[in-house]
């Protein structure tokens, strides 16, 4: 029988710090694919997923058994995603004052099949909090109470997210397609 | 409202459910980064611990401390509330001639250590047993707190005692050496046999 998530942080918390490796092995794919598509970077994403579970082994005596681990560690990565868009945002502004120009985010895009490249610009496109909606939802595969709780946003607002989201990218993919 | 997994065609959200390739060694170098966490924290704990076991041993000995001074204390205070025990003494120091009564006296030293006593007397048949009429000197310190007086007696003045402040009656000693003196009822003087 496999030990649930809980009882993995219950024995890291009583001193097995190798048995974090069970949580980092469930895990870190959707870490890595979520941190991926939110911040378009691989090399990124593997920092961010890094971060995240060094965070979260540091901060594990704070996980409450009453939510899920999922929701409480995507709340790590989509926190540690948000700085690293934020610290790239101040990045890109002080090259733009430089005057050095950066390619788009999708730039990588032709390594990639026509159709997933597609899918990453328009996943580029959307609004960041329509995105990290989004991903959450079908990258992540968390329910919406896990992504409230990785949010800190209401169920209903991330509902309506995710709606827009989809009907943006509908929109963005029509256009490149027929384009 | 209706499923959102009809909102996005199947095929994106298999897309984006597409396992990410990592580099191979990505899960073992966070691990090496949780393992370092870990060791980083026990030596914080060991840390820690050591710091609260000074500060307890540094709070047992001020404990420890406290008890005893307040043992000390309530000792002292136990002590100091019971009665001083005074040491009373009458030494026969040699005979004295009184050329008006034609009579022969025994010149008895009378002394006795009474801690914080402010007025010690003397009272026997001697003096008819008056507590104002005999009293005794203090000492000069460092033995401020013996009191003495010279008092010259008859063979048949055998009971006396001293009064300390007026309401505590003490009984000299025994006469022991004074065969020829009658038993004592109260108290009486020793005589040297010096």
């Amino acid at each position: 029988m496999t030990a649930s998530d809980s009882a993995i942080v219950r024995r890291v918390l009583d001193g097995d710090t190798e048995a974090f490796a069970i949580l980092v092995s469930r895990h870190h794919a959707a870490c890595l694919r979520l941190a991926t598509h939110v911040l378009g970077s691989r090399e990124d994403a593997e920092d961010a997923t890094q971060e995240t579970f060094l965070r979260a082994y540091r901060h594990l005596g704070r996980y409450q058994e009453r939510e899920r681990f999922t929701g409480w560690l995507f709340r790590i990565l989509v926190n540690q995603c948000r700085t690293t868009l934020a610290r790239r945002r101040r990045g890109e502004a002080q090259l733009a004052d430089a005057g050095i120009e950066l390619g788009s985010w999708d730039e990588d895009a032709a390594e990639w099949a026509e159709r997933d490249a597609m899918l990453r610009t328009a996943l580029a496109r959307l609004h960041p909090v329509q995105r990290e909606a989004v991903l959450l939802r079908f990258s992540a595969d968390l329910s919406y109470e896990e992504m409230a709780a990785a949010t800190g946003v209401g169920v209903s607002a991330l509902k309506m997210r995710v709606k827009r989201a989809c009907a943006r990218m509908r929109a963005l993919l029509g256009e490149s397609i027929h384009a | 409202m209706p499923n959102d997994r009809d909102e996005l065609p199947r095929w994106m959200q298999s897309a984006l459910r597409e396992p990410i390739a990592a580099r191979p060694d990505h899960v073992e170098r966070i691990m090496a980064l949780v393992r370092g966490a870990a060791r980083a924290n026990a030596r914080r704990a060991r840390i820690t611990r050591a710091a609260r076991l000074r500060t307890l041993g540094l709070a047992l000995a001020a404990s420890a401390a406290g008890v005893a001074i307040l043992a000390s204390s309530a000792r002292t205070m136990w002590q100091s509330s019971l009665p001083e025990p005074l040491e009373a003494s009458a030494t026969y120091i040699g005979d004295s001639i009184d050329p008006a009564l034609h009579d022969t006296f025994d010149l008895v030293r009378f002394a006795l250590r009474a801690r914080g006593a402010s007025r010690v007397v003397l009272a026997g048949d001697f003096n008819a047993w008056s507590t104002t009429r005999t009293p005794l000197s203090r000492s000069p310190t460092p033995n401020a707190e013996r009191w003495a007086a010279v008092v010259p007696l008859r063979r048949d003045d055998v009971r006396f005692a001293f009064l300390v402040d007026g309401t505590r009656w003490v009984s000299a000693p025994r006469a022991a050496d004074r065969p020829e003196a009658p038993p004592p009822s109260a108290a009486s003087s020793h005589r040297d046999s010096t």
